[in-house]
């Protein structure tokens, strides 16, 4: 509550002062940066956000729980910056945190959702995918943004994963089932699927409105990885299957993209690697070494800078630590964060 | 209609003790054979009794022992001497009952109400318990004794809606048969209030029903001794979610245990079999169900030349299997162990243990020794003992850590440890109306098995090589002032546990520093009062030991009043206690709450 208090103060001054001087009015102390996505442990309940200043190089550590004297729950999949308002979608604890996007100040928790994974949001809606349970089918529902109101619910894939929306269709991945489903919104939310490779997870859309579908890899009868992990890109116009690229082994299924669309970034083990989305071969040497890190978790870009953040999840042991790098991979700093860091959102 | 509850529960009881009036009353006679303690000189143990509405975990209140509690009436682990939940072995009926699957009890499951006498001993005693006897066991001893009493009611109300009932019933068929009945059902709202976002909110999605019987049988000759117990315990939760969660998980549980035993007495010696079965089924969520069925035998031959020697040498066998839907199939694992325990006694002032063990599991084999002594000083108006202990231990790897899909490690080693203690007692008159110890111990694991994230699956490594240190201190004293008895214990933990495979000594997670224990009472003829207060350290969630992953100290005080009477037909305890008499927020587990202060009223009858 003090710091809730001083906090307000601090706000309201730099407001005043910079009421004076300048036209642009700050819209809160988080205005201007990166948030972390530290995922917390599993019923452990300590999910947090890590905020870096973009320009002023400050870290904020957990900053939900900071602002609102509450913690964020477990585990924190993914966020959604929009404007304005930010979704926190927490996993294991049922929910997603709507907060105001610059003071963080919590706005409204939709908590009607079972096992929620990723947000996205298209016009005036939000795409939310849920997995339900771990039997039963996913779904995606559609949620009203001011409101928070689930609308309507359409029934994708088991395992609902990542989704994208382009044009009038939604795009989910299935990650228990190694499908991705298209569902068309003109026609009646009419779904059909595509088959990839086991575990599907995160996407990203290219610059032509591609889709970028990692895929994880699957496991043999011994539970040895079938190290057949891909990545496949998704002509959105025929909504076929356009470039199939196979790795030799399974990796953790994360995406991120340039300012310009123009080039996907993912990683194997410690090696970061850059694909430019026109190319029809991958590149077979990484564009960087994070050899500092333990555990690499998690990747985003900034699309402001290109600045690439890499998330090393200290394998969950210990606090997280996030590495810099700049668009041509050198690497420029390091920061501790939060547990388990999985993902970025840039404000 | 909860009073008529009662009155017909109480009239029952009145009917059922009347049918056995012309029971002659006999002394309480313990018909059991060596504890299973006695070959672990130089180890700390201590002896625990319970309040009938607590489960087992209520240890954790009458122990400086830290137990994690992941809410209220949930899942309940103990971690002993800075090791893992995993490395405390629990032995009932001297069977090891950790769960295959998980390598850990969930102590929340039993009800106290089934036990008799628990022990807690710490210190590292593989060679004589097997896998996981790493920080320690908790030994459940559910002796037959010949009582006076033989028929117990017993009932409690307390805050959140929590109603426990329970039943004791021993019927002695012949003088050498004994039959003794328990049954208790217990149930929980849970819904306290806390305080969150500047608002007070209920807990959601806690309620845990626990239901548990048991029922032995003992028969006793001058030559012979058989004896069985069969019990079952069901309990049926919603997980309380952390603070902020809206999850509606729930999980059922059910336990089901036999073992039947036979000791045969000749001159000096005896021989002892026994087999037992566990079977627990866990279903979560109504959807997701894991089973699992452990198999034990025992055969061992003991004997004694006067007092000087005393040995017992034999075999276990332990089978386990299990299935989940986590699992492809059944999965199925064994271990066979030779041992040999002695305990040397060459004079009042000085014994010495030596147990070795060599156990076979899967393709490994392990030898773990150990070697403890007591040698008392003094023996004169006080009494100091001096007492260590040195042992190796170690615990196999779980069904999930082998066998999950996908991530499971079927390539693991098992955990090995090497375990020193040395300690005194003092008691500080002949007349031991005041005692202390203290000990001090040091334990080395590697190969300790840690789960982490590669590529995006979790998957189970020999990745940790953990230091643990520290210092136990316990104490009691007894006075009497007029017809009042004062009694105050105490005890104190100190524990340093650090990770040398990861920089610096940070403390391991859930490990607090220092913990606490303190209990008062004063006793007369008609009742009772105590103050019990516990301690708990700061607590960190990881290695960073960083201020975000930091749970705050604690302090709960508990006040315990109880009154005792005695009519022609029965004796009455009336007991009413506050908990959490300060009304404390506190957390155990991180983000998860727990009640502030609540009241339990409780009635027992005997009979």
């Amino acid at each position: 509550m003090k710091q809730f208090l001083l906090k307000s103060l601090l706000l309201l001054s730099i407001v005043f002062v910079s009421c004076g001087d300048d036209d642009s009015v700050p819209l809160g102390e988080y205005e201007n940066g990166v948030f972390v996505v530290n995922e917390g442990n599993f019923l452990e309940g300590d999910g947090s956000i890590t905020y870096y200043g973009r320009t002023t190089g400050t870290i904020d550590q957990t900053i939900f729980s900071g602002v609102n004297d509450a913690s964020l729950g477990d585990v924190v999949q993914s966020m959604y910056v929009n404007d304005g308002l930010t979704y926190l979608v927490v996993n294991n604890s049922n929910k997603v945190e709507v907060v105001n996007s610059y003071t963080f100040e919590s706005e409204l928790t939709i908590s009607d959702v079972l096992l929620p994974r990723y947000m996205t949001v298209s016009g005036d809606k939000g795409y939310l995918t849920e997995w339900v349970s771990f039997s039963d089918v996913g779904r995606v529902s559609v949620v009203n943004l001011t409101t928070g109101d689930i609308e309507s619910q359409i029934s994708v894939g088991s395992g609902a994963e990542d989704v994208e929306v382009v044009g009038n269709k939604i795009y989910v991945t299935n990650n228990f089932e190694g499908t991705m489903s298209i569902v068309d919104m003109a026609n009646d939310n009419s779904a059909t699927k595509l088959t990839l490779t086991s575990g599907p997870g995160e996407m990203v859309v290219d610059k032509n409105g591609d889709i970028w579908v990692t895929c994880r890899g699957g496991f043999n009868a011994d539970f040895s990885p079938a190290n057949n992990g891909a990545l496949y890109k998704i002509n959105t116009q025929t909504d076929e299957i356009e470039s199939t690229f196979s790795f030799d082994v399974n990796y953790t299924a994360k995406i991120a993209i340039d300012p310009t669309l123009d080039k996907v970034y993912y990683f194997i083990g410690k090696s970061v690697y850059a694909h430019d989305v026109d190319n029809t071969s991958l590149s077979t040497e990484p564009l960087f070494e994070v050899s500092d890190a333990t555990s690499v978790y998690g990747i985003g870009v900034d699309p402001e800078t290109g600045v690439i953040y890499v998330g090393d999840s200290k394998s969950f042991l210990e606090d997280g630590e996030v590495f810099r790098y700049d668009a041509n991979g050198t690497f420029l700093d390091s920061f501790q964060v939060g547990r388990g860091p999985n993902g970025f959102g840039f404000n | 209609m909860k009073t008529m509850n009662f009155m017909v529960m109480y009239l029952c009881a009145f009917w059922l003790s009347a049918q056995q009036d012309s029971t002659i009353y006999l002394e309480e006679v313990e018909i059991l054979g060596s504890p299973l303690t006695e070959y672990s000189a130089g180890t700390s143990i201590s002896s625990i009794q319970l309040g009938p509405s607590a489960s087992v975990d209520g240890i954790g209140n009458e122990t400086a022992s830290y137990f994690r509690l992941y809410g209220n009436g949930q899942l309940s682990t103990l971690t002993l001497r800075g090791t893992s939940s995993s490395h405390t072995n629990v032995i009932w009926n001297g069977m090891p009952t950790n769960s295959p699957t998980l390598g850990q009890t969930d102590f929340s499951i039993w009800p106290a109400f089934l036990t008799d006498k628990l022990i807690v001993q710490k210190g590292s005693t593989s060679s004589l318990f097997g896998s996981g006897s790493i920080g320690g066991n908790v030994i459940i001893e559910n002796s037959l004794i010949r009582k006076d009493s033989l028929a117990t009611l017993y009932s409690s109300i307390g805050s959140f809606g929590q109603q426990n009932y329970g039943g004791k019933f021993q019927v002695n068929i012949t003088p050498n048969l004994i039959s003794e009945t328990r049954i208790f059902h217990g149930a929980i709202e849970n819904d306290f209030p806390y305080e969150l976002r500047r608002e007070t909110i209920r807990q959601p999605n806690a309620r845990v029903e626990r239901l548990g019987v048991s029922q032995k049988f003992g028969l006793r000759s001058e030559k012979h001794y058989l004896f069985s117990e069969v019990a079952f315990a069901r309990n049926n939760r919603q997980i309380q979610p952390t603070v902020t969660s809206s999850s509606r998980d729930q999980l059922l549980t059910e336990n089901l245990r036999a073992v039947l035993s036979n000791e045969v007495f000749f001159n000096n010696s005896s021989l002892y079999t026994s087999i037992g079965m566990i079977n627990e089924s866990t279903l979560y969520n109504r959807s997701s169900r894991t089973e699992s069925t452990q198999f034990a035998g025992s055969v061992f031959y003991h004997f004694s030349v006067g007092k000087y020697i005393k040995s017992k040498s034999g075999i276990n066998s332990l089978l386990a299997r299990s299935k989940s839907g986590n699992y492809r199939g059944r999965q199925t694992q064994n271990e066979f162990h030779l041992f040999s325990s002695w305990t040397i006694q060459p004079s009042n002032r000085l014994k010495l243990t030596l147990n070795l063990r060599e156990a076979f599991h899967e393709e490994n084999t392990v030898f773990v020794p150990s070697f403890g002594g007591e040698w008392s000083i003094l023996d004169t108006s006080a009494e100091l003992k001096l007492k260590g202990q040195v042992s190796k231990g170690y615990r196999v790897p779980t069904f999930n850590d082998r066998f999950w899909q996908p991530g499971g490690n079927p390539d693991l080693n098992a955990e090995t440890s090497k375990s020193y203690e040395l300690g005194f007692d003092l008691g500080f008159l002949k007349q031991r109306n005041g005692s202390l110890s203290i000990t001090l111990f040091q334990s080395d694991v590697d190969e300790w098995i840690q789960w982490v994230p590669v590529d995006g699956v979790w998957s189970p490594f020999n990745l940790r090589k953990v230091e643990s240190k520290g210092l136990e201190a316990s104490s009691n004293f007894q006075f009497k002032i007029s017809e009042l008895d004062f009694s105050w214990s105490g005890a104190y933990e100190f524990t340093l546990s650090s990770d040398e495979s990861f920089d610096g000594d940070n403390q391991l997670p859930y490990v607090p520093k220092h913990s606490l224990y303190n209990s008062i009472s004063v006793t007369n003829r008609a009742g009772e009062a105590r103050i019990r207060s516990n301690y708990t350290g700061e607590r960190f969630t990881t290695l960073s030991n960083s201020e975000q992953g930091t749970i705050d100290d604690f302090v709960l005080v508990d006040l315990l009043l109880s009154k005792h009477f005695k009519t022609t037909l029965a004796s009455f305890d009336v007991g009413f206690s506050i908990n959490n008499l300060f009304d404390t927020y506190y957390e155990n587990l991180i983000n998860t709450a727990m009640p502030g202060r609540n009241y339990l009223i409780e009635l027992t009858i005997k009979h």
